[in-house]
Parts: C-alpha cells; sequence; structure tokens
C-alpha cells in the first residue's frame, strides 16, 4: 500500500473506529463489521480522503464504493486514482 | 392534486440529477414533455390505462419518466425497492405487472431494460386525458411482512392529494426551494417530491444514499428529506471537520456538508437521536420529526409554525390520532392510504386495518394537552439499519428459535451494520457446531439484510428470576440488551456465520 495514502486512509478510519489505534487497524478486516463503517459512513470517509489527496469522487462509481470492503481495497483504489505528479 | 398534476406541463422548476461527480438540470417542463414520449412509449408496448407496470431500478431520470407517464396514462405503478427485490418473471407475475422495468440483469417475459426508456427530442405526442377519483388506487407500495415476503397495499389518489395539500400547508414549498431526495422512488413519499416541483414550481434534487452527502453542498437544497442514520453521520461528519475548535466553526462545517441555504430537514421512520436533532438545529439547520407508517401516509409533523421538542409534531389535517385502551396509536383518514392489503399472509390485513378508515399502528404514544403527540414505544420488533432498510426481526427469531438447542431469541443490531442473536440455551443445548451450523441455513435462506452475523449464547437461560422474561414469559430486549451489551457490541464475540 502507497504510504501517505495509507496512512491518511488509517487516520481517517481510526476516527471512526472509536477506540482502535491507526497503526492497529487490520488492512485486510471488513470495515463495516470490525469497525462500524455503516454505507453512509463510508462515503464520508472516502468523500474526505478523496478531497484530501486530490482524487476526483466522480472517479468511482456506486458500485466501486459498495465493493471497498477493507483498508487495503481504500487505499489501492485511491492511489489507482491518485493525480499524475501527486 | 394529482388531477392537476396529469393536466398540463408546469411553468418552472427544475430536477437536478445528481451523481457521485457531476449535475444534470432537466426543466420541469422538459421533464414533462419527455414523460409524454414516455406515455407513447408504454401504450406502444400494450400498457392501457388499469394495468400495473413494476420498476425494480435504483433512482435514475428513467423512474421519474415512467411514474409520471404511468401516472399520466392511469396506469398503476408498483416502485420496488432495490436490494429488497429481485426481476424475475415470477415476480413480475406475483404482484400483477404487465411489464417489469428494472436496472438488473434479467431476462424473461415481460421484464424491460430500464434504459430501454425513450427520452427523445421533439414535440411530446397527445396523450388523451385521464382523471382520478378519491378511491382510484394510484400505486402499490410494499412494506416489511413478518413472513419476511412484503406486504402490498394500494395507495389512493385520495390519500396522496390529503398528504401532500397538508405537508404543503404547514411548509409552504414554491420557487426558490429545492427539495433533496435521496431515498429509493420506490418509497412513494420520495415521489411525493417529485410531484410537488411539478405543482408549485420549485427544484428537486434526484439522487442516491451513496451520493447524497457529495451532491448536498454542489446542488445546495433548501430542504433535506433523510432518515435519522443519514443526520447521525451528517454531525459526525460535521464534528469531524471542526475538530475541537468552537461553535463557529461547527457552523462552518455544517455550511461545508449541507450547504448555505437549508431552510429546514426532514425527519422521520424510526426514533431520531435527541442529541442529534438539538444539534443540527444549533447549527442553524431545524430538524422536524414526523410519524407515519406505509399504512397511514404522514400522520404527524412538527414544522416552524408548530414543534416541540420530543414530540412528532401535530396531528395533519384529515387525520385523527385515537389512543387506545392499551395505549397504542391508532389513526383514522378520512382518505385512508387503503382498508387492506392487497399482497399478505392470512390474517395481517385484519391485524392493523380497522372498520372506518382506522389502522392499528401498534406503537404506544400520548397525545399532550396541546395536541403534539408524543411515540413512546416503537413497534420493538423492528430495526432501522444504516443503509435505512427496516428489518422486521420477529420472523428471524422465530426461525433461529426453531432448534432444539434454542429456547429463546432476541435479535439486536448494534452499530446499524449487523444483526446479532442472543440465545437462551434449553436445557439439553447441542454444541457450538450444531449452533454453527443451524446459524448458516438459517441465514442461507434469508435475505441479506436479514442475515444473523453472530449468535451470543446466553450464560444461563432467560428467566423470570434473572429479570430477562416477562411474567407472560416474554423476553425483555432492553434488559438483554443491558446484560449482554458487552458482548453484543465486540465483533469477535460469539458463533459466527463465517
Amino acid at each position: 500500500m502507497t504510504t501517505d495514502v495509507e496512512s491518511l486512509a488509517r487516520t481517517r478510519l481510526a476516527e471512526v473506529a472509536e477506540g482502535v489505534a491507526p497503526d492497529a487497524l487490520d488492512p485486510d478486516a471488513e470495515m463495516a463489521y470490525e469497525y462500524g463503517l455503516t454505507s453512509l459512513k463510508k462515503v464520508m470517509l472516502v468523500t474526505a480522503l478523496c478531497a484530501e489527496t486530490g482524487v476526483d469522487l466522480g472517479s468511482f462509481t456506486e458500485d466501486d464504493l459498495a465493493r471497498l470492503n477493507t483498508l487495503r481495497d481504500l487505499v489501492d483504489v485511491l492511489t489507482h486514482h491518485l493525480p499524475q505528479g501527486a | 392534486m394529482i388531477n392537476e398534476l396529469v393536466e398540463g406541463p408546469p411553468k418552472q422548476g427544475r430536477l437536478l440529477l445528481a451523481g457521485l461527480g457531476g449535475t444534470r438540470e432537466i426543466p420541469l417542463p422538459e421533464l414533462y414533455r419527455l414523460s409524454g414520449h414516455v406515455a407513447a412509449y408504454l401504450t406502444g408496448l400494450g400498457v392501457r390505462a388499469g394495468d400495473r407496470i413494476g420498476i425494480l431500478a435504483a433512482n435514475r431520470l428513467e423512474w421519474v419518466l415512467l411514474d409520471l407517464a404511468a401516472l399520466r396514462l392511469k396506469v398503476q405503478t408498483a416502485g420496488l425497492e432495490p436490494g429488497k427485490f429481485t426481476a424475475t418473471p415470477e415476480l413480475r407475475e406475483r404482484y400483477g405487472m404487465r411489464l417489469l422495468f428494472t436496472d438488473q440483469h434479467a431476462e424473461g417475459p415481460g421484464i424491460v431494460p430500464i434504459t430501454d426508456v425513450p427520452a427523445p427530442d421533439g414535440p411530446e405526442p397527445p396523450v388523451p386525458p385521464v382523471a382520478y377519483r378519491t378511491g382510484d388506487v394510484v400505486t402499490v407500495k410494499f412494506t416489511s411482512g413478518s413472513t419476511g415476503t412484503p406486504k402490498g397495499l394500494g395507495a389512493t389518489a385520495g390519500s396522496i392529494d390529503g398528504s401532500m395539500a397538508a405537508v404543503q400547508q404547514i411548509f409552504e414549498h414554491g420557487p426558490g426551494d429545492n427539495l433533496f431526495v435521496f431515498l429509493p422512488l420506490s418509497l412513494l413519499q420520495q415521489r411525493y417530491w417529485i410531484y410537488s416541483a411539478l405543482l408549485h414550481g420549485h427544484d428537486v434534487t434526484l439522487t442516491s444514499y451513496v451520493a447524497a452527502f457529495p451532491a448536498l453542498a454542489r446542488t445546495r437544497p433548501t430542504v433535506v428529506m433523510g432518515v435519522p442514520a443519514f443526520f447521525d453521520a451528517a454531525r459526525a461528519e460535521i464534528e469531524r471537520r471542526a475538530g475541537t475548535a468552537g461553535p463557529e466553526a461547527l457552523d462552518h462545517a455544517a455550511r461545508e456538508v449541507f450547504g448555505d441555504r437549508v431552510r429546514y430537514l426532514w425527519t422521520g421512520s424510526a426514533p431520531a437521536d435527541p442529541g442529534t436533532l438539538a444539534f443540527l438545529t444549533a447549527r442553524g439547520l431545524p430538524i422536524y420529526e414526523g410519524y407515519g407508517l406505509n399504512e397511514t401516509c404522514i400522520v404527524t409533523k412538527n414544522h416552524p409554525g408548530a414543534h416541540r421538542e420530543g414530540s412528532v409534531g401535530r396531528v395533519l389535517p384529515g387525520k385523527e390520532v385515537i389512543i387506545d385502551a392499551d395505549g397504542v396509536i391508532n389513526v383514522r383518514s378520512d382518505f385512508p392510504v387503503d382498508t387492506r392489503y392487497t399482497y399478505a399472509e392470512p390474517g395481517a390485513s385484519e391485524r392493523i386495518f380497522r372498520p372506518g378508515g382506522i389502522v392499528r399502528t401498534g406503537d404506544l404514544g400520548r397525545v399532550d394537552e396541546d395536541g403534539f403527540l408524543y411515540v413512546l414505544g416503537r413497534a420493538d420488533d423492528t430495526l432501522v439499519l444504516g443503509n435505512g432498510r427496516k428489518v422486521v426481526v420477529r420472523p428471524i427469531e422465530e426461525r433461529l428459535r426453531d432448534h432444539p438447542a434454542i429456547a429463546e431469541c432476541v435479535v439486536f443490531c448494534p452499530g446499524e451494520t449487523e444483526l446479532v442473536a442472543v440465545v437462551s440455551p434449553a436445557p439439553d443445548g447441542a454444541g457450538p457446531g450444531a449452533l454453527t451450523a443451524h446459524l448458516r441455513a438459517v441465514n442461507a435462506a434469508a435475505d441479506p439484510d436479514e442475515r444473523v452475523r453472530r449468535v451470543i449464547v446466553a450464560d444461563e437461560p432467560f428467566s423470570i428470576g434473572n429479570g430477562l422474561l416477562t411474567s407472560q414469559y416474554k423476553p425483555r430486549r432492553r434488559q438483554i440488551l443491558d446484560a449482554y451489551a458487552d458482548r453484543i457490541n465486540d465483533p469477535k464475540e460469539g458463533l459466527h456465520d463465517h
């Protein structure tokens, strides 16, 4: 996983997953069940991360969002859509 | 009102179709013109007044066009919620639909891809005029059933007109307003806001649950319709953006999330967190709770002219609330939604529909001296998930209890993301392996929203003595939740279905 994006994603996800430190988040855990990430919270998380990384939210379809189940999925897809030179 | 709506094109207003990354605007007169083409298209497919078409798709332009075209032809619609239904020939036959339009990959007689619905240029073809009487059924709506199969009931023109007129009287939507709709159009009430735009000349934004937050600030609505979980999530986001800064930062973050034009927020369908209501109101975003069921439509609503904290508002014109001897809220309507279910298991209609246009809701309530309704307890077998869907837990509990090792079972929904069952073990209980196998079998036969992710086996059987059963030997949900809260909320606890 790309370090900067991962670090940012961990920080933001930890804000949702109360009581779990960023470093303690399991990249392969299902975020909905392990960290209480409802579908709405997931949209908010992705929206915030897009704003912070410069990724265009319009790059995602609703199906793309539905398929983001783990922290690793999230980091991979954000990294894929990072603006060139970022 | 429906007659007015189908009479001719509106003069102003826009439909804003908002996706994750952009917004498309369609003037309402243009929307009306397109609906005339779709009416001609339906007629060409053999659809006639009195027929029924089904729509099983996510919110999109074609949904709106099919609905308006059907209204203009006096064709009934059946709005089917994605995620709850699968487009099959059997579904089409079960609910008597001449055609079923869907965005799912499905084939079969009478199943039509919703992308086939045309939106051509050119003047509108002639559509013969129609007229609705108050008792005419306009649409079929679906509600959670105790067997897991959704019940269907008709909604009459009189009930739709009455509800929309009452809402318009208290909120006065008009030019300059932009009503924000993201819940599925399969819910009739969401379509009201499109009808309202056509009738009263305001804008309406249509988006989806997923795209709602990104679309809010971009489309700058004046009214946002949402379930409590949505506003809880908005509050959390506002607090996150503001960090530890003071009220000004919170106000700024609230404007970032909701845009800068909100005049009020609308919520209902489940109890709202009083803390969230107070938080949003303090941000200059007044939020009004209301009360109603599918079977009653909107019954009460707080609004700027009559708002009392903790209540769900005063009774709307055309409705009457009667609290019966058991403290249960009964609702009488001048124009009932319907007087029985069109599709339901035997006995279901009799349990809720009473003579004289009365619906027995099953919820407990009281009305204060000024006419404000307070809901004291919702029907306790209905949970609302984070995705806004309702799950009736009683049939799930019954299926889980159908095992010799389980004496009692209560299902909870911690964090709105998963169902967790607490079971009271039978004296000659089976081991964890058998219980896990039973859980898997129950889940395999259940809809996705109804699957139980974990089972927690209680330390000792529920009993009257330990306070976990009533004197009638019914499980006491609140006490069971309190007793096992730590394990219910810990995702690692219990027997898992995987």
